[in-house]
């Protein structure tokens, strides 16, 4: 199923991408963000906040922030 | 919670802004008359094809059959050039329900969510911020949609403290990161311009609360263990509040090494408040050294002055006899 994900990490990323029917917001997080913590992260499931083991569903909008970033 | 009129207002407002902003696709012209190209070519082919057969030339009809091949080929791949053309998902701007949403979640994120029409502002407060025990109070972060470019992810930002403890010398610098009015958004430049470009409001106010809520020490306007302190007037370090001293004349803050005692009066003075001794060069305070045409102090009024100092003149011995006027404060 497509969800929409948003990773305010890095460089950025927002665009759809492919997930298996019963993905929880952990797993997406662990695939798509290795070796980062998830308590570093705002995680919001179509801008609310979410449980780890919230089942993503088709067209669900998933963004992913950190709560520190360095500035300059 | 905004109301919902002034919630529609302002998201009508920044749909219209960013919509105006994107571009319609365009149609692939350059992909259609290649294709109309490869399709006048395999025609021309096609009928050289036919002569060669008609007149028997096998040869001929094999190269030509050679060409028509490749050309065939050409045309596939261009068709499939054509096809993603169609196919490529263009970027649309965010729509009005989506401005609706981030605005919602923005109150539902921050401390307080307000709207300033003169402005041109939405603005965001952010709960107290306390970096390296050092209070820095709350900040608004104020997203302007009436500058020129309201486009330019950090740069369409301003961060106002509410209630500012800037570093003393450095009124401007609020925070490690902002200068005044201005983040200097560091790791989050990227993610805050694809934010804002895409008309992300909430997470381009994510970002920029998260480079408040962290200190980079490697790259700061001011580091926070300079932060509370004072500046020294005279060598102009920064020293800690339990090492300052303050010139009793000018009221110049100094630090222990700056700092001078006076001689005579054990007053604390900067330098620019004392002036040496003309015999013993101690520095004193201008009240405690007499004047004249030397600045000495009471106890080298006292103690002669060594023969080889002094000065033969019949005006120097007529002077000398008559008081000396004490050198008043400047």
């Amino acid at each position: 199923m497509k969800v929409l994900l948003i990773n305010n990490n890095g460089g950025g990323f927002a665009d759809h991408i492919e997930v298996a029917d019963g993905t929880t917001v952990s797993q997406l997080f662990d695939e798509r963000m290795p070796d980062q913590k998830p308590a570093d992260y705002l995680i919001r499931v179509n801008r609310l906040p979410s449980a780890a083991d919230q089942v993503l569903e088709a067209g669900d909008r998933i963004s992913m922030t950190p709560t520190k970033i360095e500035g300059a | 919670m905004l109301p919902v009129s002034l919630l529609l207002r302002v998201a009508r407002r920044l749909h219209f802004l960013w919509s105006s902003r994107f571009e319609p696709a365009a149609e692939p012209f350059r992909a259609w008359s290649v294709l109309e190209t490869d399709l006048a070519e395999l025609a021309r082919l096609r009928r050289q094809l036919r002569l060669a057969a008609s007149r028997n030339l096998d040869h001929a009809r094999t190269e030509v059959a050679q060409q028509l091949t490749e050309s065939l080929a050409q045309l596939s791949r261009d068709l499939n050039r054509l096809r993603d053309e169609y196919e490529t998902p263009r970027v649309r701007p965010p729509s009005l329900g989506d401005f609706v949403r981030d605005i919602r979640q923005l109150e539902a994120e921050f401390a307080a969510v307000e709207v300033r029409w003169s402005d041109g502002v939405v603005r965001a407060v952010t709960e107290p911020i306390v970096l390296g025990g050092v209070p820095l109070g709350s900040f608004a972060i104020d997203f302007h949609w009436n500058r020129e470019k309201p486009f330019l992810g950090a740069k369409s930002f301003e961060i106002v403290a509410l209630e500012p403890n800037p570093p003393s010398g450095h009124e401007d610098v609020t925070h490690p990161h902002v200068h005044d009015g201005a983040l200097c958004p560091g790791d989050a430049a990227d993610p805050l311009e694809d934010a804002v470009v895409a008309g992300r409001v909430a997470d381009a106010f994510l970002l920029v609360h998260a480079v408040l809520s962290h200190y980079n020490p490697n790259s700061a306007y001011v580091r926070l263990a300079e932060w509370e302190g004072f500046l020294c007037a005279d060598c102009q370090r920064r020293v800690a509040d339990e090492g300052c001293f303050t010139c009793e004349e000018c009221n110049d803050s100094l630090c222990d090494e700056c700092a001078v005692t006076c001689a005579a009066c054990s007053a604390a003075r900067c330098s620019n408040c004392t002036i040496p001794c003309d015999v013993c060069r101690d520095r004193h305070c201008r009240a405690c050294l007499t004047g004249g045409r030397r600045a000495v102090c009471a106890d080298c009024r006292t103690d002669p002055l060594p023969p080889e100092e002094e000065e033969p003149s019949d005006d120097e011995t007529e002077s000398a006899e008559k008081p000396v006027a004490a050198v008043g404060p400047l």
